[in-house]
């Protein structure tokens, strides 16, 4: 019996080391309830941001199940993006995933800001990565390493402003 | 599946949700996760230590939460234990962190809510800790100073050798002692 528990320590031991090397995206633990989601853009938001977030949205659009539409009449937004000046924070934006049930359950709104602070003097393409980068928080993906994707946070820094193939794969993963 | 398994388990379940809701920190003000993205990244202490301001250690006597634009901002007012970098004769520093205890916009009402920032909570009541800072210039607050890094630059004292690094740093793996500071 202990013999047997012992292989069973084994094999789930290397098998899950082995899923673990395959998956190179890391979750944040939670998701949207649908793949069709509804985006808003604050009336305050400056305008130069408009294009590089609905660029950002449309590099996520075309790769993964995901589609983004402007929201209509009454209807919830579940991608609101915002932004003020915020000051020498020490960060260029941020999101905020608000669940069902606050603590569980499925997102329900993901509140994107920029920090005019660090991003009003960026490049259009540079605010597309930061954009595209906070996306992949309100979809449910966490930080990687691999500056080749999106969601990478590193001293490196990202070399990418699209979703690369682990990005890809995590939101296929979440959103079948 | 029998029809009581199925009401123990869908019983089980919400007992489990219940008591999730419940056993969160803070009196039962739920957590809400912020992810930022980062400005700076240091992967070492010498990066961080050409970078601050100020060095120093602090003991947290105070802190105070703002509301601003869609999220919270906690102001914490700290004693200066030692003074590794800048003025000797600093007795007090005021600290600006991103999160804490709030109103935020939670399911379209506004509700008290805890705001942690990339997992690391913001400074509490009688913490105690190393900070590598600089000088905050914003509309949040006034004469204030930031953690560089957001969060990197902040070495929670646990006794009176050991920190806690922060959470997802570079830095964090191999900073565990207050010596790794080479202060
Ligand atoms: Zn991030």
């Amino acid at each position: 019996m202990k013999k047997l528990l012992i292989v069973a320590l084994l094999f789930v031991s290397t098998f899950g080391l082995a899923l673990t090397d395959a998956q190179a995206y890391n979750l944040l633990g939670g998701k949207h309830k649908t793949k069709n989601l509804a985006y808003r853009i604050n009336p305050l938001l400056e305008t130069k941001y408009h294009s590089p977030f609905k660029t950002a949205m449309a590099s996520w659009a075309a790769v993964t199940p995901i589609s983004f539409a402007s929201q209509v009449g009454t209807n919830r937004a579940q991608i609101i993006i915002n932004g003020k000046d915020y000051g020498s924070t020490g960060w260029n934006a941020q999101n905020t995933n608000y669940r069902d049930l606050i603590v569980a359950g499925n997102y329900v709104d993901s509140i994107i800001d920029a920090n005019y602070y660090y991003m009003s003097g960026m490049t259009n393409s540079t605010r597309q990565g930061v954009f595209a980068h906070e996306l992949g928080h309100s979809l449910g993906l966490d930080h990687v390493t691999n500056t080749k994707q999106v969601m990478c946070t590193s001293r490196a820094g990202r070399a990418v402003i699209t979703p690369g193939s682990d990005d890809i794969a995590g939101v296929k993963a979440l959103y079948k | 599946m029998k029809k009581y398994e199925k009401i123990g388990l869908l019983l089980s379940g919400s007992l489990l949700a219940v008591s999730l809701f419940f056993v969160t920190p803070n009196n039962n003000i739920a957590d809400v996760h912020a992810e930022a993205d980062i400005v700076d990244h240091f992967s070492n202490v010498e990066e961080l230590s050409a970078r601050a301001e100020l060095i120093l250690e602090v003991d947290v006597n105070s802190t105070e939460s703002i509301d601003f634009g869609d999220l919270v901002f906690t102001v914490s007012n700290n004693t200066v234990k030692k003074v590794y970098k800048g003025n000797e004769d600093m007795k007090s520093v005021s600290i600006l962190e991103t999160g804490g205890i709030g109103r935020l916009n939670v399911n379209g009402k506004r509700a008290e809510a805890n705001l942690i920032l990339n997992d690391n909570e913001e400074f509490k009541k009688k913490d105690k800790a190393i900070v590598y800072l600089e000088k905050y210039e914003g509309p949040i607050a006034k004469d204030c100073y930031v953690i560089l890094g957001v969060y990197q630059g902040k070495f929670k004292l646990k006794n009176t050798n050991e920190i806690v690094p922060p959470n997802s740093s570079e830095l964090s793996k191999e900073i565990d002692q207050l010596s790794d500071l080479d202060l």
